[in-house]
């Protein structure tokens, strides 16, 4: 039991949300699925503003965008036609192996993204999708490049500062051949080895552009550029994904410095690079 | 009782809110202390049916509908549930009358020491609201969250699917 808490509110936008956070600091905390932060809560708070009153469940396509609403449960994304169809089905793919069915059922894209922890699902699908966040503090709405987003000095001022309103994905990526993967314990661990995201345009059977991102092995889910870069111009086919798979594995490693405890997912970040590109090109 | 839009602001007097909550289709005026969970007011309200097993979100015991989706009611405050709809297994039959579910749970020997069963009843039953016949790994993904300490999950899937052919089966599908 949380005894420091004075007071529940239920804002109706998400404008009257970000005020209020805003205005009270780390005296209020924001929840939507609350599948963590109910359990969480700092001694401080004493306000909690639940966003569940918010009409942020949407989920629609114009010409620019694929846009999310941010209280979409990740059930829901699941669930959904639309995002089945888009980018060969890998968000609803992301989606799907998220926990337990209960934990989809209350959990809410806003929450995955907000508090990017490394295994969340969905902040590598969307870093691959070169998705957008759009939020807001209460006075203004700004755009947030997911690369940008996932920065821990941006990601603390989520929740506490800004409020995410959706997701938007560029409407181009509707054809992109993707495919994901994660390495875990059992189907329902929330915690993995590795998650990977792979996003590919292909031009005449070769590779115009590609995003390669591993969730999981750092603490953010990070595009891997080189493993990126051994892929643009190639045919697609099982030697491109092998080449990715080297540089994947080898800019992992950098990226750890060479820390021996992630040595075997650096490895199998870079197998599971290879097979999902391979998936990806079959499609 | 629908969800009612703008709940506006709930203050605590003396570390105690006044919540109003439909339970099991009833509306229930209860005081609660501010930072108690759904799980907690229930089962002093007597809805001993929600079970507190791990009081983590990990074991699924818990489960209760919220506007017709299944949620953990330990990882929710009470005061969150204000002016909403709460199914508890309570709701769904009585012993003289069990819900088909329930039967199909019975007759199927899905229960043995009954701990998980309230949770995956319930599972099951925002399942078939969504999907009336699912078929085996449909069952098996919507209750793997619902742990079970005694048993190899065979049971109650089967349970499952002849809850879904009675259910169909039923005049009005109910």
């Amino acid at each position: 039991m949380k005894n420091n808490i004075k007071q529940f509110c239920f804002p109706t936008s998400a404008k009257e949300a970000a005020s209020l956070i805003n205005r009270l600091k780390s005296k209020a905390v924001v929840v939507a699925g609350g599948t963590r932060l109910s359990r969480a809560l700092l001694p401080t708070v004493e306000t909690v503003v639940d966003l569940a009153d918010l009409p942020l469940k949407h989920i629609a396509a114009d010409k620019k965008w694929l846009r999310i609403g941010a209280l979409c449960s990740v059930a829901e994304l699941e669930k959904s036609s639309l995002l089945g169809k888009w980018a060969c089905g890998v968000i609803v793919k992301a989606a799907s192996h998220w926990s337990n069915a209960l934990a989809r059922s209350m959990g809410t894209v806003g929450g995955n993204v907000a508090r990017a922890h490394p295994h969340n699902n969905l902040p590598p699908v969307f870093l691959a999708l070169d998705a957008v966040a759009v939020c807001t503090d209460g006075r203004r709405e700004i755009i947030i490049p997911f690369a940008q987003l996932l920065e821990p000095g941006l990601m603390r001022e989520l929740g506490t500062r800004y409020i995410v309103i959706e997701v938007r994905v560029p409407a181009e990526t509707r054809t992109w051949s993707c495919a994901c993967a994660r390495l875990v314990l059992t189907k329902t661990s929330w915690e993995a080895y590795t998650n990977c995201v792979v996003a590919v345009e292909q031009e005449d059977g070769a590779v115009r552009r590609a995003s390669v991102v591993i969730g999981s092995v750092l603490p953010r889910a990070v595009r891997l550029g080189k493993a990126e870069a051994a892929l643009i111009g190639r045919s697609c086919g099982e030697a491109a994904a092998c080449a990715a798979e080297t540089a994947a594995a080898a800019e992992l490693q950098s990226l750890t410095t060479g820390a021996p405890a992630k040595a075997y997912a650096c490895r199998t970040s870079g197998v599971m690079v290879r097979r999902c590109l391979i998936e990806a090109f079959n499609r | 009782m629908a969800k009612t839009k703008g709940r506006g602001v709930l203050k605590a007097v003396d570390g105690v809110i006044a919540i109003t909550v439909n339970i099991n289709g009833r509306d229930q005026a209860l005081k609660v202390v501010s930072g108690e969970y759904l799980l907690d007011t229930l089962r002093r309200e007597g809805y001993k049916g929600v079970k507190k097993g791990c009081d983590n979100g990990d074991c699924g015991t818990c489960t209760v509908l919220l506007d017709g989706r299944p949620v953990l009611a330990c990882m929710m405050f009470a005061a969150q549930a204000h002016g909403r709809r709460v199914l508890t297994i309570e709701g769904l039959g009585t012993p003289d009358r069990p819900h088909p579910i329930q039967q199909a749970f019975v007759e199927s020997g899905a229960v043995q020491c009954g701990f998980c069963i309230p949770g995956m009843v319930l599972a099951t039953k925002a399942l078939l609201d969504e999907n009336p016949d699912p078929d085996e790994p449909a069952a098996r993904r919507a209750l793997d969250g619902n742990l079970c300490r005694c048993t190899g999950y065979v049971k109650q899937i089967e349970a499952v699917l002849l809850a879904a052919k009675r259910i169909k089966a039923s005049p009005g599908g109910k």
